[in-house]
């Protein structure tokens, strides 16, 4: 009995309740025995694993590795009582978020912007991941973060009513830096029309001096440079068309039109090397399964997506 | 063509269509050229550039105007060719029009040779400084990064309606950060609380910047005499209901509906250098 329970792999249905219907989904593997994973063909790449034990009735999760080679050879006898596997993605394959990445175009001194690069390398990173994503380019204009940041969350939120925003923006600066708030002040420098800011220069006349994103920053810069990315955090966006987006994503955020907004800077000539380090270190502090956009300090699988503070 | 007459033809048609609408961006000038009104909007700067592609930053010379016979006519005060190569973050104008300073550049903020220029438009000199002439080693190494540029940032004036207002007219005085700024990096530290701004006072006549204890600038009298009486913002009517305002001179005061624009044709004075208004609708 013991042993039937050991080698059975459970598909946790009541798991689901966790979750929302079209949230992620836990399966059971078609293993059927020791060293019976991979010899099925079973895609594990897709799927976090966790070791549940009973304890006293209850069962306690714990992650394992899923490119553990010893996971497949050693088979699944001492991994626990059972086995939850956590798809990666919903049965569609897209998990239900869509993640807006953002970049900007030439502006003053800069004719080639590193920032659309880097986008555009994270939304092929989360293509292959599953997860959707849509590339925005923003002009380095006073006044268009506000409309165009506008335009797509509506534009998604039409198409898209039931899945959540995440909108991940990069601007070049003068290095890998996570911008922890907004400041509502515009500097008098000119855009890439070549005008100035206008009175009473502020991103937003009627909004806070400060809006501080809603993500753990403190987590996020410790884990990038836990894997090798030179990045810091930072409370000055720079007053310019970077401080206006940041300013305007993290009061999408506060005020739940999107479901994450975060701005990070890019350095003027990063090499290739850098820019996968930092996007491959993005999708996994924030998509991966030790995220914790919630802040609450736990690695717990309430952490990925779709976010919900409220199961913590 | 020569050069002057090349010059004199691109503010001809800089200013030919003087195009203003109320939506983003609602101040819309000729291409090549930046536009920067004194907070009293009795001044236009007139920023010259080499071109007026979008990376473009080089700034070629500032002429100054300031608004005359009720609107009517920008009369020019002087015209200030800047260091070659200059590409300045900021360009500010003293509001008596003789002085203009320069800081940091598109290419690295305090890591130039042009960190900070002052240029004095009567006397025709110029100085420029490094970061190192004016601060000490222990203070540049507590300075934080830049927030969009390669290198430092060593002042910040915060919010400010425009530049024009970081002068002081009563002792030709000039500060690149504001008392509050400076304060409050040692009031609330930043990610990193090493970090802090000084408090420059830069002398315009004697053309030296030092390091002084903060103080506050807003207090002047005759500058802000002048803007609570100008007429200073045009009124938009946006969304039929909340006003809006627009980078516009006191003398042009009016209003203009949603998605209208305001068409000002200035024509050119060639003896004198000014551009009077000859239409607007």
């Amino acid at each position: 009995m013991l042993v039937a329970k050991k080698l059975l792999l459970i598909l946790i249905c009541a798991v689901c309740s966790w979750f929302t219907s079209t949230q992620l989904s836990a399966q059971v593997s078609p293993g059927t025995g020791q060293g019976g994973f991979e010899s099925n063909g079973f895609d594990f790449e897709n799927y976090d694993i966790y070791s549940m034990l009973s304890v006293n009735g209850q069962f306690s999760l714990s992650q394992i590795p899923n490119d553990d080679p010893t996971l497949f050879t050693d088979g699944i006898s001492n991994l626990g009582d059972a086995l939850l596997l956590v798809s990666r993605t919903t049965t569609n394959g897209v998990r239900d978020v869509i993640v807006v990445v953002s970049g900007f175009g030439p502006f003053p001194g800069v004719p080639n912007n590193q920032s659309p690069v880097v986008a555009q390398e994270l939304a092929d990173l989360l293509e292959q991941e599953g997860i959707e994503s849509q590339v925005v380019i923003i002009d380095v204009l006073w006044g268009e973060p506000n409309d165009r940041i506008d335009q797509v969350i509506t534009d998604i939120a039409c198409e898209y009513p039931d899945q959540q925003i995440v909108w991940i923006a990069f601007g070049q600066g003068g290095g890998f830096t996570l911008e922890l708030e907004g400041d509502n002040n515009q500097g008098p420098f000119p855009d890439a029309g070549g005008n100035l800011p206008n009175p009473p220069n502020q991103n937003n006349p009627n909004g806070p001096p400060v809006v501080v994103g809603s993500f753990n920053g403190v987590e996020i810069v410790e884990v990038l440079d836990g894997l090798g990315v030179d990045i810091s955090g930072s409370n000055d966006a720079g007053e310019y068309i970077c401080d206006s987006t940041c300013y305007k994503l993290y009061r999408c955020d506060a005020e739940g039109s999107i479901d994450l907004g975060i701005f990070f800077h890019v350095p003027e000539s990063p090499t290739p090397g850098e820019v996968s380090v930092f996007t491959s270190g993005i999708i996994e502090v924030l998509f991966g399964p030790h995220s914790d956009p919630d802040g609450d300090g736990r690695d717990n699988i309430e952490d990925s997506f779709p976010f919900d503070p409220s199961r913590n | 063509m020569t050069t002057s007459k090349r010059f004199k033809r691109q503010i001809q048609l800089a200013l030919i269509v003087f195009t203003l609408c109320n939506l983003n961006p609602p101040v819309v000038f000729a291409d090549g050229f930046v536009f920067q009104w004194s907070s009293s909007g009795e001044q236009l700067a007139l920023w010259r550039k080499t071109d007026d592609s979008p990376e473009s930053c080089e700034v070629l010379d500032v002429t100054v105007f300031e608004l005359v016979d009720d609107g009517t006519r920008l009369r020019k005060l002087n015209t200030t060719t800047l260091l070659s190569g200059s590409k300045p973050l900021e360009v500010h104008v003293s509001p008596c029009g003789r002085f203009i300073v320069t800081m940091d550049e598109w290419t690295g903020a305090g890591v130039t040779d042009k960190a900070l220029v002052v240029y004095d438009a009567v006397r025709k000199e110029v100085t420029s400084f490094r970061l190192e002439q004016f601060l000490d080693n222990a203070i540049i190494e507590r300075l934080p990064r830049h927030g969009f540029l390669t290198g430092v940032k060593w002042r910040d004036w915060g919010q400010r309606p425009t530049s024009f207002d970081q002068f002081s007219i009563s002792d030709m005085t000039f500060y690149p950060s504001s008392a509050q700024k400076v304060e409050s990096y040692i009031a609330k530290p930043k990610s990193d609380s090493s970090k802090q701004i000084p408090f420059v006072e830069i002398d315009l006549i004697e053309r030296a910047a030092k390091v002084v204890p903060a103080k506050s600038t807003v207090p002047i009298i005759l500058e802000r005499e002048i803007a609570s009486h100008s007429k200073y913002h045009w009124s938009a009517v946006i969304n039929s209901s909340v006003s809006a305002p627009l980078n516009l001179p006191s003398r042009l005061e009016g209003s203009a509906d949603k998605e209208s624009t305001v068409r000002m044709v200035f024509t050119l004075e060639s003896v004198t250098g000014d551009y009077k208004l000859t239409k607007r609708d």
